[in-house]
């Protein structure tokens, strides 16, 4: 199938880069502090670095698998499970990808509505960023992995944490190690979920020049989410105590309320207007995964099938009518990326170690 | 050429899409500064919100229309509030919110739930502690020339920037209430005779208003809390013979050992400073004569600082923060042993001033 993509529309390895850190640094980037700093408070940083070298392992399973088959995992799927149930397999993942960007839109705007418009409607603001998912996905991968530059935005507003230094209290860090490894556990599945999102690799595989070079940029972009990630923590844990953390809705956005301009008293707005911004490359990598597996199975054209999608994902969104609602959905997707990432792909390894050559399907 | 045509058909969804939400023009808004809740009858709430009226020509520019409405919930008071008010009410450029003494006693949160829930409601707002109604203070004439929320605004901030008052804030207070190991304290703000004055600092166990400090005591106790470099000192060395000394520079650092099963605590602290007034006559100052006065310095922030943490623990209260320093030293600590343990601690304070000039003079 590689053969039938054309040189022109293939990307570079680099691109990887884009497409992996930007799936990552979703909504689980919002909220990660409290949840795991309900589960073990100050040692939060050490399951932050041990999710990251979970991922790490999974990113060099996951390519173990890819660069066998040299192809992507809805045409794994096949030859591995047989035609039917292989679909069966892939339509999972289209699900997937499509309860991800779901899941993603609908906590945005609800960041929007809490803390800027509480009077904006769901559908206006889904309307809006679905129009300009679907234009980009129109415009190509190319276009797609372009529009990943906008989760870059962040790292601008990263060194105005330094603002904080006067309020951090570092002796929130310690004692170090004062939990369970049951509970470390726990709380490793509860940080996967900010994790989640390299899995998309697994589509765009093939899309890439020499694919197998993309690795190194994946790992990369799993290396800098943890860094990321890190700063984030560390910054919440020593800003807020621990019982306060585990109150505060979204302690990412919590912590620009402390940074004040002459002329912008209120810094935090446009920090959760920029956050907006990230949700739309997120919807069109989903989008965009979701109508290649459609066409892949069923041969639809993308161009129906995307519309389609979004028209999916709307109604989705405007489903959802509050936050225990959204809460749950995060729990279902927390629920099957887990299984995606410590089940099916270590799986996936075993069976791929095991099969001599994978036939083409 | 579609493409083209179909992209232009968006701008008008765009520009119709602006509407979909509430304007709020600046002119036809009213932004309070300062609010003031108290207790009302029975278990209300009452709520007073000073909002500035812009005149914009004459002798008083701004003038603050004030009114108070009481009920269960400090949103629906201000409801109510917003009933008698011709402009919509926003909340975000709030800067101070006083509490009176009797709401204080009973428990400041429950009215502060609403303020800690709204995002447009600053975290870096200021909180204090009326001694007496926040309703009659606001109420009261003291500021001519400033609106009222802006003057008690400046007022809190050159104190703690360049005064004797702790740094404070509503996400500092929200902190420390939350924090395990740790009791919030607030500034105390007292009416007087057409004059604010900051006179303490209240101390909270829990969320309530349990004891409060007077500004002497409250200079020894910003050089336990933090880093400093503010504030002037006065040491008596005989009945007519006063020196004050600036501080330049402040430094304090906790240490825990655990013997026979208590913790005892060394609070340590490090001062450099100027002398900027002796009143003696014709007084040269010798090495001796410093190191009296470095002694005597010392002497009474061992003292006072001693004193202030004897009454804390006769109080319960931690305002401190000795738990919270224990539980980053203790692996499984328990809060609920250390509250047993709090009263009996044994904290000594190390003070040691060091002064390193004498101003222009010798």
């Amino acid at each position: 199938m590689a053969g039938k993509i054309g040189e022109k529309s293939l990307l570079s390895p680099f691109m990887a880069f884009f497409a992996a850190h930007c799936m990552q640094l979703g909504i689980g980037h919002l909220t990660f502090q409290s949840d795991v700093a309900k589960l073990v408070g100050q040692d939060s940083w050490i399951v932050v670095c041990l999710t990251g070298i979970m991922f790490h392992l999974v990113i060099w399973m996951m390519y173990r698998v890819l660069n066998k088959a040299q192809n992507d995992i809805i045409s794994i799927n096949q030859a591995f499970f047989g035609r039917w149930a292989g679909n069966v397999l892939n339509l999972f993942f289209l699900g997937y990808f499509l309860l991800f960007g779901g899941t993603t839109l609908r906590t945005f705007i609800y960041v929007v509505q809490v803390w800027l418009f509480p009077d904006v409607q769901t559908w206006i603001l889904s309307l809006i960023l679905l129009l300009l998912a679907c234009y980009a996905v129109f415009g190509g991968l190319r276009t797609v992995i372009g529009v990943c530059l906008f989760s870059l935005i962040h790292y601008v507003l990263l060194p105005l944490h330094l603002e904080l230094v006067p309020y951090l209290h570092f002796n929130n860090l310690l004692p170090a190690m004062d939990h369970s490894t049951s509970e470390m556990i726990r709380a490793t599945q509860k940080m996967t979920f900010s994790f989640l999102g390299l899995e998309i690799l697994m589509i765009y595989y093939p899309w890439f020049k020499q694919p197998q070079k993309s690795e190194r940029w994946v790992h990369l972009a799993n290396a800098a989410t943890t860094l990321f990630y890190l700063i984030e923590i560390a910054a919440s844990l020593t800003f807020f105590s621990k019982d306060q953390l585990v109150r505060v809705q979204w302690p990412t956005l919590a912590l620009f309320q402390f940074f004040r301009l002459p002329y912008i008293e209120r810094f935090e707005f446009i920090v959760v207007t920029f956050n907006l911004l990230r949700a739309v490359p997120i919807l069109c990598l989903c989008l965009w995964s979701a109508s290649r597996i459609a066409k892949t199975i069923t041969r639809i054209r993308p161009s129906r099938t995307v519309p389609f999608f979004a028209a999916l994902l709307a109604i989705f969104a405007i489903l959802l009518p509050d936050y225990s609602a959204i809460n749950q959905v995060h729990q279902w997707g927390n629920l099957m990326g887990n299984g995606l990432v410590y089940g099916y792909i270590p799986l996936m390894f075993v069976l791929s170690m095991i099969a001599k050559k994978v036939k083409p399907a | 050429m579609m493409k083209g045509v179909s992209a232009l058909l968006i701008v008008p969804f765009f520009l119709t899409s602006a509407g979909c939400v509430q304007k709020s023009v600046i002119d036809q808004i009213t932004l309070p500064i300062v609010a003031g809740i108290d207790k009302g009858p029975g278990s209300m709430i009452s709520v007073t919100i000073s909002s500035p009226l812009y005149k914009g020509d004459g002798e008083s520019k701004i003038m603050n229309i004030v009114s108070t409405a009481a009920s269960r919930t400090s949103q629906k008071a201000g409801g109510i509030l917003q009933e008698e008010n011709q402009s919509p009410f926003h909340y975000g450029k709030l800067s101070v919110t006083l509490a009176g003494s009797e709401l204080a006693k009973g428990g400041i949160s429950k009215a502060l739930d609403s303020t800690l829930r709204d995002p447009r409601v600053s975290k870096l707002m200021y909180l204090a502690v009326v001694d007496g109604r926040a309703q009659q203070m606001l109420e009261a004439d003291w500021s001519k020339q400033m609106e009222k929320g802006r003057y008690l605004h400046q007022l809190i901030t050159n104190n703690i920037k360049s005064g004797h008052l702790p740094p404070n804030n509503l996400h500092m207070f929200e902190y420390a209430w939350l924090g395990q190991g740790r009791d919030p304290y607030l500034p105390l703000v007292k009416l007087q005779e057409k004059k604010i004055k900051i006179t303490g600092l209240a101390l909270f166990d829990d969320d309530k208003f349990v004891a409060s400090l007077n500004d002497e005591e409250m200079k020894i106790f910003r050089l336990l809390v933090e880093k400093t470099k503010t504030g002037t000192f006065e040491v008596g060395l005989n009945t007519d013979e006063y020196v004050s000394i600036l501080n330049q520079h402040s430094q304090v650092r906790y240490r825990m050992a655990t013997r026979s099963g208590i913790p005892e605590f060394t609070i340590r602290v490090r001062m450099k400073g100027m002398i900027r007034e002796i009143t003696a006559h014709k007084l040269k100052v010798t090495d001796p004569y410093k190191r009296r006065v470095e002694l005597e310095l010392g002497k009474s922030i061992i003292d006072t600082g001693e004193e202030l943490i004897r009454r804390f623990q006769k109080l319960g209260i931690d305002p401190l923060g000795f738990g919270d320093f224990a539980r980053s030293r203790t692996r499984h600590w328990d809060e609920v042993k250390w509250r047993e343990q709090y009263p009996h601690l044994k904290v000594t304070i190390d003070a040691e001033v060091n002064i390193s000039g004498t101003g222009a003079t010798k």
